[in-house]
C-alpha cells in the first residue's frame, strides 16, 4: 500500500515536471510570446538584437520576444533537440543550407515566410541570394533573408605588383599565379585553397566546378557526379593544391597563410575582411571569382524564418517580428554587427547611408560594392533550374566531396577511382532517405 | 516480537520520505531519458513530433550490427580505450610513486603535474593542431628544420595511423594526472614499516611493488581503470577536435543522430554501446576482486 501510495505520487510529480516543461505562448498580463532563437551570443552583437527587440516591443506592446540566442557551434543540433521535443522558437536565423533540413521535416511554416517575403518585396533581395532559398519546387522559399556571406579569391595586389602580375581572371590565370609564386623550400606557397575533409572543401571545390557547369544533379534532379566536366574540375583543383599548403588545409590554416603572407592568395568568405581592416590593409586586397565557363559565387545567406505548428496568435506575432526586422534600417543594424563578415542581401541596405557611412565598409571602398553584387553569381551544389534540391543536404551529409577533395589533393589518391567511391557514397545516402 | 515489527515499519516509513527526493531525480534525470531512449531506438523517428513515427522493430539495430563502419568504428575505439586507459595508468602510476617522496618545491612540481588535466580541452588541442601543424607547426620545424630527422615533413593528422597514435598520446597525456591524484593519494597511507620488513626479507625493488604496493592499491587502480575506461570509451571532443582521420565510435554516433539526423539509428548504437560497456565492466571486475587476489 504504502510502495503503491510512493509510486502514485512519484508518477504525479513526474507528469507534473514533463508537464512544465512545454512552451508557454502568453506572458502573464496576456502579451503573446515569440520565442526567437539566433546565433549572436557575443555582448557587442547582443547588444544590437536587445536594441531591435525593445524597439519592436514599444512598436507592439502586444508582443513580447524571447530571446534565445545559441552558439554557433551547437546551433543545428539545439534546432534538431527542440524541434524534436516540440520547443521549436517561433523565429528562427537560420543558413540557407539548414533550411532545406528544416524543409524536408515540414518544420517551416512557407505560407508564413511567403506572406513575409510579399511585405519585404522579394524584388529588393539580390536574385541569386533569394535563390538559395527558394524550395524544391521552386515556387516558395524558406525564409527571409537577413544576411549573407560570399567566398572567392581573395589577392594581395603589393605581392601581385611586386612580381609584375595582373589580377588573374580565370582558371589559367589563377594557376599561372599560383606557380609563380611557390617556393615550397621557403614554405611560400601560390595560393591557399581548401583541402580538408569538412564542408569547407565542398564550398571551395563548388566554385570550381559550377564555373565549369558541373552541378552534382541534373534538372530532373539525377545524380550527375560523375560527368566529363566534374572530372575537368577535380583535375584542376588537384593540380592547383600543388600550390597550396602541405595537408588538410582549413579555414585556420588559410586565413594565417594568407594574413601572415605565405600566400598572395587564398580561397575564403568575406569573413577575412575585418582582419584584413584591423591589419589597416583595406586598400591591398582584390577580390576574384574563378571563372572558366561562366562565373560561379558560392554563398551563404541567413535568414529568419518561421517555425511550422504556431497557435493564430503566436503565428501573427511572428511575422509581424520578421517583417520588422527585414525593414531597410532594422536589417542595417543586424548587418553592421560584424561589417565587413556579413554582407547585405537586401539591396536597401547596401544603399542605406548608415551602411554606406560605416567605417569598414568605407575603407573598402569599391569593393563592397563588387562583393554585393557578387550575390548576384551565386551558384550552388544542387540549385538547378531555380529548384533547390532538399537531397543536395544528404549528398552533404554523407561528407562524400569533402572526402573525394581530400582524397585526391592529400591522399594524392586517383581521381576516377575516388570519384566513383563518392558517387557509391551519395547514392547510398540517397537511398536511406 | 510485536515490538520489532512495528519498529521495522516506522524504519521503512521514514526511509522512504527520506528517499523520496532521490528516487524522484533518479526517475527524472536516468530513468525517463534512458526508457525514452530504448524507445526510440525501435522507431523511425523524425525530428518533427507532429510528422507520424514509423514502428520498425529491429531494424536500426541490425543496420548498425551489419555496417561495417561500425564494426571498424568499434574496434578502434576499443584499441583507442585500451592504449589510453593502459598508457594513462601506468604513467599516473609511475609518477606517483616518484612523487611519493619528499624534495624540494615538491608541493609546486605536484601542482605543475596536473595541468593537463584542469586546462580545459579545446585551449590544449588547439595548442596540440598548431604544434602539429604541417607549414609552421613547432614539431615539424624542429624536426625539419634542426635536427634534420625527416626531409619531408610528415602531415601528422592527415595520415590515419600517426592520427591514431597522436590521439592516443594526446589521451594519455591529459589524463594521466586523475590516476597520479588518486595514486598518490592511496600511496600515502601505506605504512612505510612493510616495505623496512620487506627490505630485510631481500625483496628487491619490483619485488616490493608487487608485494606491498600493489595489493595496497588495488581498490583504486580497479575504479581508475573503470572510470577512464567508460570515459575514453564513449569519448567524442578531443577526438573530433583534432582529427577527422580517426573515427571513433563517439564520432560515428554523432555523424549518425547529427549529420543524418537519423535519431533511431543513434539511439541504438547508444543501446549498443551500453550493452557492449555493461558486459565488459561487470567481466573486469568479476576477475579482479577488490582484494587485489585476481
Amino acid at each position: 500500500m504504502k510502495i503503491k501510495s510512493l509510486s502514485l505520487l512519484l508518477i504525479i510529480m513526474f507528469s507534473i515536471v514533463l508537464s512544465a516543461c512545454g512552451n508557454r505562448t502568453t506572458t502573464d498580463d496576456g502579451r503573446t510570446i515569440v520565442e526567437f532563437m539566433h546565433s549572436s551570443v557575443e555582448q557587442e552583437r547582443l547588444a544590437v538584437i536587445n536594441k531591435l527587440v525593445a524597439k519592436f516591443e514599444k512598436e507592439n506592446p502586444d508582443i513580447k520576444i524571447k530571446q534565445v540566442p545559441v552558439e554557433e557551434g551547437n546551433y543545428n543540433t539545439k534546432v534538431v533537440t527542440l524541434a524534436r521535443s516540440g520547443n521549436l522558437p517561433a523565429v528562427i536565423e537560420v543558413g540557407n543550407d539548414y533550411a532545406k533540413v528544416m524543409e524536408k521535416d515540414e518544420l517551416i511554416d512557407r505560407k508564413s515566410v511567403n506572406k513575409v517575403l510579399d511585405q519585404v518585396g522579394k524584388e529588393n533581395f539580390y536574385e541569386g541570394a533569394i535563390d538559395l532559398l527558394r524550395t524544391e519546387n521552386g515556387k516558395s522559399y524558406s525564409g527571409v533573408p537577413i544576411s549573407g556571406w560570399v567566398q572567392g579569391i581573395w589577392y594581395n595586389k603589393e605581392m601581385l605588383k611586386a612580381k609584375g602580375m595582373e589580377e588573374p581572371k580565370n582558371w589559367e590565370e589563377i594557376m599561372g599565379v599560383a606557380k609563380e609564386f611557390t617556393d615550397k623550400g621557403s614554405k611560400k606557397y601560390g595560393i591557399a585553397i581548401p583541402t580538408v575533409e569538412g564542408p569547407f572543401s565542398e564550398q571551395g571545390f563548388s566554385q570550381f566546378a559550377l564555373s565549369n557547369n558541373a552541378n552534382v544533379f541534373n534538372n530532373n534532379g539525377d545524380l550527375m557526379l560523375n560527368t566529363p566536366e566534374m572530372n575537368e574540375a577535380l583535375t584542376y583543383y588537384k593540380k592547383l593544391s600543388q600550390y597550396t599548403m602541405p595537408g588538410s588545409n582549413d579555414t585556420t590554416e588559410i586565413k594565417d597563410a594568407f594574413m601572415n603572407g605565405t600566400v598572395p592568395m587564398a580561397m575564403y568568405s568575406t569573413y577575412i575582411l575585418p582582419s584584413v581592416f584591423e591589419e589597416g590593409d583595406a586598400n591591398n586586397i582584390g577580390y576574384i571569382v574563378p571563372e572558366q565557363e561562366q562565373k560561379a559565387v558560392f554563398g551563404m545567406v541567413s535568414a529568419l524564418t518561421i517555425s511550422s505548428g504556431l497557435e493564430a496568435n503566436q503565428k501573427e506575432a511572428s511575422e509581424k517580428f520578421v517583417s520588422f526586422m527585414s525593414e531597410p534600417e532594422n536589417t542595417t543594424d543586424w548587418v553592421l554587427m560584424s561589417p565587413g563578415g556579413a554582407q547585405p542581401v537586401n539591396k536597401q541596405v547596401t544603399d542605406n547611408p548608415d551602411y554606406q557611412s560605416n567605417e569598414v565598409v568605407k575603407a573598402f571602398g569599391n569593393l563592397s560594392t563588387e562583393i554585393a553584387a557578387s550575390f548576384n553569381d551565386i551558384q550552388a551544389f544542387g540549385l538547378v533550374g531555380g529548384k533547390n534540391y532538399l537531397k543536395m543536404g544528404d549528398v552533404t551529409s554523407s561528407g562524400a566531396i569533402p572526402t573525394l577533395i581530400n582524397n585526391i589533393t592529400v591522399g594524392k589518391s586517383g581521381i576516377k577511382s575516388e570519384l566513383k567511391k563518392a558517387e557509391k557514397t551519395i547514392k547510398d545516402a540517397l537511398e536511406k532517405r | 516480537m510485536k515490538t520489532t515489527i512495528k519498529k521495522g515499519k516506522t524504519d521503512f516509513k521514514l526511509a522512504m520520505v527520506l528517499l523520496f527526493p532521490s528516487l524522484f531525480l533518479l526517475l527524472l534525470l536516468v530513468a525517463y531519458p534512458m526508457f525514452s531512449n530504448i524507445q526510440i531506438s525501435f522507431f523511425h523517428l523524425p525530428i518533427n513530433p507532429r510528422l507520424d513515427s514509423t514502428f520498425i522493430g529491429l531494424e536500426n539495430y541490425i543496420n548498425i550490427l551489419s555496417d561495417i563502419e561500425f564494426l571498424k568504428s568499434l574496434g578502434l575505439t576499443v584499441l583507442y580505450t585500451a592504449l589510453a586507459v593502459g598508457g594513462s595508468t601506468v604513467l599516473g602510476l609511475l609518477v606517483a610513486i616518484f612523487f611519493n617522496r619528499p624534495f624540494m618545491f615538491r608541493k609546486t612540481a605536484r601542482s605543475l603535474i596536473i595541468l593537463s588535466y584542469v586546462t580545459p580541452s579545446i585551449s590544449l588541442i588547439f595548442a596540440w593542431k598548431y604544434m602539429f601543424n604541417n607549414s609552421y607547426g613547432i614539431v615539424n620545424f624542429l624536426g625539419g628544420d634542426v635536427f634534420h630527422l625527416f626531409k619531408q615533413a610528415p602531415l601528422w593528422f592527415d595520415n590515419p595511423v600517426s592520427s591514431f597514435i597522436l590521439v592516443v598520446i594526446f589521451a594519455i597525456w591529459r589524463y594521466f594526472p586523475y590516476a597520479f591524484i588518486s595514486f598518490l593519494a592511496i600511496l600515502q597511507t601505506i605504512d612505510s614499516s612493510l616495505y623496512e620488513a620487506a627490505e630485510i626479507d631481500g625483496a628487491s625493488a619490483w619485488q616490493k611493488f608487487k608485494i606491498v604496493t600493489l595489493p595496497a592499491i588495488m581498490p583504486v587502480l580497479i575504479t581508475v581503470i573503470t572510470l577512464r575506461s567508460i570515459w575514453l570509451f564513449y569519448m567524442f571532443t578531443d577526438v573530433y577536435l583534432l582529427t577527422n582521420k580517426v573515427d571513433i565510435l563517439g564520432i560515428y554516433l554523432y555523424k549518425t543522430a547529427f549529420a543524418f539526423n537519423d535519431l533511431g539509428q543513434a539511439a541504438s548504437i547508444s543501446v549498443i554501446l551500453f550493452i557492449i560497456l555493461f558486459i565488459v565492466i561487470i567481466a573486469a571486475r568479476k576477475r579482479v576482486n577488490f582484494n587485489g587476489n585476481g
